[in-house]
């Protein structure tokens, strides 16, 4: 019997405490309004996301919520700041309450990207961050405007002016 | 020459000086020159617009907006270069004293360079259309983008023509004249320059809306970009309005001092 209980009593302690290198998880959680998008290169986009506080204790907590967009294909380069220029924000969460966060994203690069939204309390330092899922963006290439028919607007209409100014100096010429 | 009592009324003397400078902006080569720079200007940029990867990915609107800008501000650039050289230019070719003995009021010289710097702005919006109807034709903006352009465009080459005029009446060399009308230029363009953090405050908003030409620019993007009805952000030119107003005022006032030499004498 005692043998028995020395390792029960053993586990539940590990398993009430803290082990060394753990981390104590906040009373946060993170959900986002889709799990999917598709659009064209160089559209945008708008991903809500919702920082639930679970605890209704105390007057709230301020916390960083944080956006970040990466490939899943090792093929693309992605840099964030040009997804979105404001991925960083500063709420605050009130006790048992949720926040709602609008951001808007341009899709920048085609292919398969991930994006979430990752929150942190402010008081832990950049301790303890909470992911929300991850929205799956496909983005399809596309282009906005037809090179070729670009070139005979951008070419002929210097080219009537230039011709329009060599006649007038040939005119001016001619009256002196 | 005629007794100051006696010269002809200032609606046939600016007329007679308008169609006089027109000839020389236009005929004499220097005017269409700049049309034909501001043409290849635009060509460059909507060539980019369809084929560099970076810019191509912007929305159509955006597009659209982005040239009905250039249109907009390279276009006023222009009537202010020509107005910048108006009084200093004849000063540096020592024509001004001619002018000046001639029966024309000094207003209505002014008024007659003027409107002659503006032909410049009139041309380049002329310029612009094809741009803006290839970009916004498919989306149905074009002529919104025209009117809006016209309309904006129109406000700003006056407020910078009228800036280069005064300027102009005041300084002796056109080297003067033309430095002090960019360098005013650039400070009004600088905030554009701004990182996005700095013109979102409300101290950004504020100077945004002070100075003309970006509270100009800004309005076309709503318009263009943003799809906002006309009327919705109409506050947003109340500055270009102040400023064609008041420039116009100055230029009234400063051409009644208008002499051989600039003001520094």
């Amino acid at each position: 019997m005692r043998s028995a209980l020395v390792p029960a009593i053993a586990a539940a302690l590990l398993a009430g405490g803290p082990a060394a290198g753990a981390v104590e998880q906040p009373d946060l959680a993170v959900t986002v309004d889709r799990s999917h998008v598709r659009t064209g290169l160089g559209r945008q986009f708008v991903i809500r996301s919702e920082v639930v506080r679970s605890s209704s204790l105390g007057a709230g907590e301020d916390v960083i919520v944080h956006l970040n967009v990466f490939s899943l294909r090792p093929d693309a380069y992605v840099d964030p700041e040009d997804w979105s220029s404001e991925r960083t924000r500063y709420i605050h969460v009130p006790g048992g309450g949720a926040v709602t966060s609008v951001w808007r994203l341009r899709a920048v690069n085609h292919g398969l990207f991930a994006v979430y939204i990752t929150a942190v309390p402010a008081a832990a330092g950049g301790a303890h961050p909470v992911s929300s899922p991850v929205v799956i963006a496909s983005v399809a290439s596309r282009r906005t405007l037809d090179t070729g028919g670009v070139i005979p607007l951008a070419v002929g209409v210097p080219s009537v002016l230039l011709a329009l100014t060599l006649a007038a100096r040939r005119l001016r010429r001619r009256a002196a | 020459m005629h007794a100051a009592g006696h010269r002809p009324r200032l609606r046939h003397a600016w007329a007679v000086v308008a169609e006089q400078e027109l000839r020389d902006a236009w005929l004499g080569g220097r005017a269409l020159a700049l049309i034909v720079l501001f043409s290849a200007f635009l060509s460059v940029v909507l060539y980019l617009l369809a084929t560099n990867t970076a810019l191509n990915l912007l929305e159509q609107r955006e597009a659209v907006t982005l040239m009905s800008q250039l249109g907009v501000a390279v276009g006023a650039i222009l009537a202010l270069i020509l107005a910048a050289d108006a009084v200093s230019g004849e000063r540096e070719r020592s024509t001004l004293e001619a002018l000046l003995v001639s029966p024309a009021p000094r207003r209505a010289i002014v008024f007659g360079k003027l409107l002659a710097a503006l032909s410049l702005w009139a041309a380049a919006f002329v310029v612009v259309i094809p741009y803006l109807w290839f970009l916004g034709h498919g989306i149905g903006i074009a002529g919104e983008a025209a009117a809006a352009t016209l309309f904006v465009g129109t406000m700003l080459a006056v407020a910078l023509a009228g800036l280069g005029m005064t300027v102009s009446a005041a300084t002796d060399s056109n080297r003067a004249s033309l430095s002090i009308s960019l360098l005013a230029l650039l400070a009004l363009v600088a905030p554009t320059q701004l990182p996005p953090a700095a013109q979102s405050g409300w101290a950004g908003n504020v100077l945004f809306r002070l100075n003309p030409v970006t509270a100009g620019e800004h309005y076309l993007g709503r318009l263009l970009t943003d799809g906002h009805p006309w009327w919705q952000d109409i506050s947003w030119l109340l500055s270009p309005a102040i400023a064609a107003g008041v420039l116009l005022a100055v230029t009234a006032v400063s051409a009644e001092s208008l002499g051989l030499r600039g003001w520094r004498h």
